[in-house]
C-alpha cells in the first residue's frame, strides 16, 4: 500500500512539475517511456487526438452493448514515440501492468481508444485511455490472453529495451 | 470359347435374402451412428471453440480485484483521516483529494466491470441481490463523494465510514460470487464430461458397428470365394457337358450366326469349328419353311422354345442327314442373347421307322393273304360241297330202301354240318373284310324268322324259345347290316338252344333313343341253361373254343360260333357283353347305334315282285359256269323250274351264244376263263346281241361280289353260291319283273304296274294267274308240296286274322302268329300279303295296336281275294294246319 501510494504521489508530482497547468485538454494522460533509449514521450488528449484515428464498433466482456471506440492505434503512438513496433509494459492508474507481446502490435489493432461513441470516457468509466482490441472483427481476439491485454485506465507505456 | 452362366438368367444374387437384410441393417446402423457421432463431433467443435473463445474474463480474477479495489479506497482515506486527525493538517490538499478522487473511480469502475461480468453467468439469487445492493452502496457513495470539497473533513469521515461500512457487503458478496464461479465451473466441467462421454460412446458404438461391418465382409468376401468358385466349377461343368454330349450343340446369335459348336456338331457335318464360325445356321440346317414361318430368320426364331423339331443338316460331304431341331433362348456371361440349338442325328430313328412301316405292311399283307388264302380254300371246298349237297338233294327218296334212306340221310346230315364248317370259317374272314354297307332293314323281322328257325331244334331239347320286342319299332325304319344282324343274333341263339336243356331261351330287342342320331337297340339272348364259368367265359371268345369240350358229343358246334357272332357285332358298332352263372344261364347282350332310313319312310308298300304270274312258261335260260359240276346242277335246277336251259362254258362263249339267240335270263359264272363274267355282261349289253335285254344274273363264290358290284356289272343281280331253287327263283322275279317295269320303285309312273292291288280287276284273270303261279310252284317243289304250301300259307294268313281279332291273344303272341304268316306269305311269293302282315307286325311289335290302323282291313280284303282265287284250285286238304317244319 505504502509504496502504490508513493508511487502514485511520485506520478503525480512527476505530472504536476513537468507538464505547465494548462487545459485539461493539454493535460498529459499517457506517458511513453522508451527504456532503450531513455527517451520519455508525454502525450495529451489533444495529442493523441491528433494522431491518425482508427474506429472500430465492438461489443466487449465489460460493456453491455455495441460501442464505437476511436483513437490512435498503438503502432501509431509508438511511432509518434519514435519507436516501432517492440516489448512493451502497459500500466493502468491502479498500477495493473501487463507485458505486451510484440506480435500483438498491428498496423490498426489494438488501438488506444479515447473515445467512445464520439465522447471521452472518465476514468470511472474505465477512462481516459483503453487498450481496446476489435473483438468482433477477429474472433481470435476473444481469448483471456487479449482480455488481459485490454487495459483500461492506461496511464504509461514502457518500451521495453531488447 | 463361349462361356455360359450357370443359372442362365444372368444376374446372380449373391447374397441370400437374409444376409442382404442383416447388411442393410447394419449400413443402415452405421449410417445412423455416423450421424449421430458427426452430430457429436459438431456439438464437440463448438464445445471447443467455446473453449477457445473465453466468453468471459477470468471471473476470479475480477472478484479478488473488487476487494482489491475497495481495500485500496479504503487505505487512502486511512490515511488522509490519519493525516487529519493527527494535526498535520486541517484540510485536505488538492493531491489528496486527487488521489481519493482516483480511488474511488477505480473503485466505482471496478463495480462495473464486476456486475456486467458476473451477469454473464448464472448466479444465485443471492447474489444476485448482493450486486444491486453493491451498485446501489456505490451509487450512495457516488453521491457523497461528489459533494466533497477539500474543507469538509467531516464529511470526509463519514464518506469514510461509508466505504468501511460498504466493506463486509464486498467480502460477502466475494464469498457468494466465488461460489457461484465454482458451481458453474464445476457445471461446465460435468458438462464437458458428458460430452466427452458421449462421443466416447458414439465413438466405441461406431467401433463396433464398423468392426461388424468388417466382419460380415469378411464373410460376404469368402461366400463371394465360394460363389465364384461354384460358378467356375458349374461352367466347367457345362462346358465339359457340353463338349461330350452326344447331341450336337450349336451355339447362336440372334441373327443366326454360328458362334460355337460342340465336337459332335463338327462330327456330324463334317466341318471345322473355325470354318463353322463364318456360317450361319441355315448354312447346316434345312428349316422347313413352313414351320419356319415366312421370314426365314424371325421364323427360325419363332421355333425358339417350342420343341423338338424335324428338319435336315447339310453336311460338308453333301449328305442330307434328317435330325430333330430344338432351339432354346439364352444368355451367355455378357448378357448377349444367344440361341442354343440341339441337334439330334434321327436317321436311325428314320430308318428303323421305315422298318417298321415295312414290317407291320409285311405283316398285314400276310393277314391278308392268310385270310385270301382261307377265303379261296374255303371257296374250293364249297364248291364241291355244294355239288355233293345239291346231288344228295336230287336223289330221289321214293326210290331207296330202307338202309339205303338212312345212309343218305347221314349223307346229307354230314354234308350240311361240312358245309356250314366251311361256312363259318367264310363267315368270319367275310366279316374280317366285310363291306357290308348299311341298308333299310327290318331288326325286329329278322329275329322272328330266327326264333321260328330254331323252333324244332328248341323243342327237340324241351326249349321254349320267345322273342320280346320293346320300343317304337313301327315308328322308324331303320338302317344297319342285317347280315351282320342276323349272324350275330342266329350264332347267340342257337347256342342259347344248344345249352339248354328244358329251359327257357328269350331273345329280347329294345329300341330306345332319339332319332337321328340317338337311335339304341339293345339285344338280349337269355337263356337257363348249363351257363359258362368265369374262366370259360373269356376262353369262349377265342376262335374254335368251346365252352364243354367234355361233351363234344352234344356240342355240335365247329367253335366260331361266338367268335363270329361278337364279330358281327363290333361290325354293328357295339360290344358283346355276358352274364353268366354255371348252373343257373347266361345272357349274352349289346347294343347298336341305328340310323332312321336314309330314304324318307315309304309308306306304301315296298315294290315287290308280282304275284306269281307266268308269261309263258319255259324261259329261255342260259346258263354260263366254267366248272362242269356248277353247271349241270345249275342247269338241272333251271330245267326243274320249267325252262329249257343252255349252257355255256365260258364268257366269250356266252357273248357268242347270246348274240344268237334271245335269252330271257342269263344265269352267269363270275370267274372264268377266257372272259369273266363282268366282262361278258358287258359285253352282251353292249352288243348288238339278240339277248341285250337279257335278265342277267350273277353267280359268284366269292365274297366280294356282292350287291354293290351288280349295277357297275351290267347284271340285273348277283347271288352267292351255292345257289337255292328259292333264290333262284325269287331273283328271276324280281329282275324280271325290274326289266319288266323299269324302275321297281316308281312302278305305277309305268302305266298299269304289274303289281297292281288284286282289288282292282278280279275274276277269272286272277283265278288263271293264280292256277300259273301253282303250276310253277309246283314245277319247283313238286305238286304235293304246292299244295300244301299254298294252303298253308292261306291258313297261316287266316289264323293270323283271327289272332288280331282276338282278345285272348297277347300282343307279343300275336306278332309271333303274324311273322308266321309273313314268311309263309313271302316264301309263296305273295308279296303284297306278306307286305302288309309285315306291317302289322312291326306295328305289334312296338306295342302298338293295328286295330287303329287300315291294315286290318287290307289283309281282310287281301286274304279273301286270294281265297277266291286259290280255293278253286286246292283240293280239301284237311288236318294239315300246320305247316310242315
Amino acid at each position: 500500500m505504502k509504496r502504490r501510494h508513493l508511487l502514485s504521489l511520485a506520478t503525480a508530482a512527476t505530472l504536476a512539475a513537468a507538464v505547465p497547468h494548462a487545459g485539461l485538454a493539454e493535460t498529459p494522460i499517457l506517458t511513453v517511456n522508451d527504456l532503450g533509449r531513455d527517451t520519455t514521450t508525454l502525450f495529451s488528449d489533444a495529442d493523441l487526438a491528433a494522431l491518425p484515428q482508427q474506429s472500430f464498433a465492438t461489443a466487449t466482456i465489460w460493456t453491455e452493448e455495441i460501442h464505437t471506440f476511436s483513437g490512435p492505434s498503438l503502432a501509431t503512438i509508438l511511432e509518434a514515440a519514435g519507436a516501432g513496433p517492440a516489448r512493451l509494459r502497459v500500466y493502468a492508474i491502479n498500477d495493473y501492468n501487463v507485458e505486451f507481446p510484440t506480435d500483438q502490435i498491428r498496423d490498426n489493432a489494438p488501438i488506444l481508444a479515447n473515445r467512445i461513441d464520439g465522447e471521452s470516457f472518465p476514468v470511472r468509466r474505465k477512462g481516459p485511455l483503453w487498450l481496446i482490441f476489435p473483438f468482433d472483427q477477429e474472433p481470435e481476439y476473444q481469448s483471456e490472453e487479449i482480455f488481459a491485454l485490454s487495459v483500461w485506465q492506461v496511464k504509461r507505456i514502457d518500451i521495453l529495451p531488447d | 470359347m463361349v462361356q455360359l452362366s450357370p443359372t442362365g438368367a444372368g444376374k446372380d444374387r449373391v447374397l441370400s435374402p437374409s444376409r442382404r437384410r442383416t447388411a442393410q441393417i447394419l449400413v443402415f446402423l452405421m449410417f445412423v451412428a455416423s450421424v449421430a457421432l458427426l452430430l457429436n463431433a459438431f456439438a464437440f467443435k463448438q464445445r471447443l471453440e467455446a473453449i477457445r473463445s473465453a466468453s468471459s474474463d477470468n471471473g476470479g480474477w475480477v472478484v479478488a480485484q473488487l476487494e482489491v479495489d475497495q481495500k485500496g479506497l479504503m487505505g487512502v482515506l486511512d490515511d488522509a483521516a490519519f493525516a487529519l486527525q493527527s494535526g498535520d493538517a486541517t484540510t485536505l490538499d488538492a493531491r489528496t483529494l486527487a488521489l481519493i478522487n482516483q480511488e474511488f473511480d477505480i473503485f466505482y469502475s471496478r463495480v462495473d466491470i464486476f456486475s456486467s461480468t458476473l451477469r454473464r453467468m448464472r448466479l444465485s439469487d443471492n447474489t444476485e441481490r448482493q450486486i444491486t445492493r453493491l451498485q446501489d452502496t456505490r451509487d450512495a457513495l457516488t453521491a457523497q463523494i461528489d459533494a466533497l470539497t477539500a474543507t469538509d473533513t467531516e464529511a470526509l469521515m463519514a464518506f469514510r465510514e461509508a466505504v468501511n461500512a460498504a466493506h463486509p457487503l464486498v467480502r460477502d458478496i466475494t464469498v457468494s460470487a466465488l461460489q457461484d464461479i465454482t458451481l458453474e465451473t464445476a457445471r461446465t466441467r460435468e458438462e464437458e464430461e458428458r460430452l466427452f462421454v458421449r462421443f466416447f460412446v458414439q465413438s466405441l458404438i461406431l467401433l463396433g458397428l464398423m468392426g461388424l461391418g468388417t466382419y460380415l465382409v469378411i464373410r460376404l468376401w469368402r461366400e463371394l470365394e465360394t460363389r465364384t468358385a461354384e460358378t467356375g466349377r458349374i461352367a466347367a461343368m457345362l462346358s465339359t457337358a457340353f463338349n461330350s454330349t452326344l447331341n450336337a450343340v450349336i451355339v447362336t446369335d440372334t441373327r443366326s450366326r454360328i458362334l460355337y459348336t460342340n465336337e459332335m456338331a463338327q462330327r456330324l457335318l463334317g466341318y471345322h469349328n473355325d470354318r463353322l464360325k463364318h456360317m450361319t445356321l441355315d448354312d447346316v440346317l434345312v428349316l422347313d419353311a413352313a414351320e419356319a414361318g415366312n421370314d426365314g430368320e424371325t421364323g427360325r426364331l419363332n421355333l425358339v422354345g417350342k420343341g423338338p423339331v424335324s428338319s435336315a443338316c447339310r453336311c460338308a460331304d453333301g449328305r442330307t442327314v434328317p435330325v430333330e431341331v430344338s432351339l432354346v433362348r439364352d444368355q451367355d456371361v455378357t448378357g448377349q442373347t444367344i440361341v442354343i440349338g440341339f441337334i439330334r442325328d434321327i436317321s436311325r430313328q428314320v430308318a428303323a421307322e421305315t422298318d417298321l412301316r415295312a414290317a407291320l405292311r409285311t405283316a398285314q399283307q400276310a393277314a391278308q393273304a392268310k385270310s385270301m388264302f382261307l377265303a379261296t380254300m374255303s371257296h374250293e371246298m364249297r364248291t364241291p360241297l355244294h355239288g355233293l349237297m345239291a346231288s344228295l338233294g336230287l336223289i330221289e327218296e321214293s326210290r331207296l330202301s330202307d338202309a339205303n334212306r338212312a345212309l343218305l340221310k347221314t349223307a346229307r346230315d354230314c354234308s350240311a354240318r361240312a358245309l356250314m364248317q366251311v361256312d363259318d370259317v367264310l363267315e368270319l374272314t367275310r366279316l374280317g373284310e366285310s363291306r357290308e354297307t348299311p341298308e333299310e332293314f327290318r331288326p325286329a323281322s329278322i329275329a322272328a324268322d330266327i326264333v321260328d328257325e330254331l323252333q324244332p331244334l328248341a323243342r327237340k331239347s324241351d326249349n321254349r324259345i320267345e322273342l320280346v320286342t320293346e320300343g317304337p319299332f313301327d315308328r322308324y325304319r331303320v338302317e344297319g347290316l342285317p347280315i351282320a344282324f342276323a349272324r350275330a343274333l342266329y350264332n347267340l341263339a342257337g347256342n342259347a338252344v344248344k345249352f339248354t336243356r328244358a329251359g327257357r331261351i328269350s331273345i329280347r330287342l329294345r329300341l330306345e333313343g332319339e332319332a337321328p342320331d340317338g337311335l339304341r337297340l339293345s339285344v338280349e339272348v337269355e337263356d337257363t341253361g348249363i351257363g359258362i364259368s368265369l374262366a370259360d367265359q373269356k376262353r369262349i371268345f377265342e376262335n374254335f373254343e368251346t365252352a364243354d369240350r367234355s361233351e363234344t358229343s352234344s356240342s355240335t358246334g365247329s367253335g366260331l360260333g361266338l367268335p363270329i357272332a361278337k364279330l358281327a357285332v363290333e361290325r354293328q358298332g357295339g360290344r358283346l357283353g355276358l352274364d353268366s352263372t354255371p348252373g343257373v344261364g347266361s345272357r349274352f347282350h349289346f347294343t347298336i347305334p341305328l340310323h332312321p332310313a336314309r330314304r324318307p319312310a315309304d309308306p306304301a308298300p315296298q315294290p315287290s315282285a308280282p304275284m306269281p304270274r307266268a308269261r309263258g312258261s319255259a324261259k329261255q335260260v342260259l346258263v354260263v359256269d366254267d366248272n362242269e359240276v356248277n353247271l349241270t346242277l345249275m342247269a338241272e335246277m333251271v330245267r326243274r323250274m320249267g325252262h329249257a336251259p343252255d349252257i355255256a362254258r365260258h364268257g366269250q362263249e356266252a357273248v357268242e351264244k347270246a348274240a344268237e339267240r334271245a335269252y330271257d335270263v342269263i344265269l352267269m359264272d363270275f370267274s372264268m376263263p377266257v372272259l369273266d363274267g363282268p366282262a361278258a355282261a358287258q359285253a352282251i349289253r353292249a352288243g348288238q346281241g339278240a339277248s341285250t335285254e337279257a335278265v342277267i344274273i350273277g353267280v359268284t363264290a366269292l365274297i366280294e361280289a356282292t350287291a354293290g358290284m351288280a349295277g357297275a356289272a351290267a347284271m340285273d343281280d348277283v347271288l352267292t353260291k351255292p345257289v337255292s331253287r328259292e333264290q333262284l327263283d325269287e331273283a328271276i322275279r324280281l329282275t324280271r319283273h325290274a326289266a319288266a317295269g323299269g324302275d321297281g320303285a316308281d312302278g305305277a309312273a309305268r302305266g298299269p304296274a304289274p303289281d297292281a292291288m288284286p282289288q282292282t280287276g278280279a275274276g277269272t284273270a286272277e283265278t288263271a294267274d293264280a292256277a300259273a303261279a301253282l303250276e310253277q310252284l309246283s314245277g319247283l317243289v313238286g305238286q304235293d308240296t304246292a299244295l300244301r304250301l299254298t294252303q298253308a300259307t292261306l291258313d297261316d294268313a287266316g289264323r293270323a286274322m283271327a289272332a288280331l281279332r282276338s282278345r285272348a291273344v297277347t300282343q307279343a303272341e300275336q306278332a309271333d302268329i303274324v311273322h308266321k304268316a309273313v314268311g309263309s306269305a313271302g316264301l309263296m311269293g305273295f308279296a303284297d300279303l306278306s307286305e302288309t302282315l309285315c306291317e302289322i307286325e312291326t306295328l305289334l311289335r312296338a306295342g302298338r295296336d293295328p286295330a287303329g290302323t287300315d291294315l286290318p282291313g287290307t289283309l281282310a280284303a287281301l286274304l279273301a281275294e286270294m281265297r277266291a282265287n286259290y280255293e278253286p284250285l286246292l283240293p280239301a286238304v284237311a288236318g294239315d294246319a300246320q305247316r310242315p317244319g
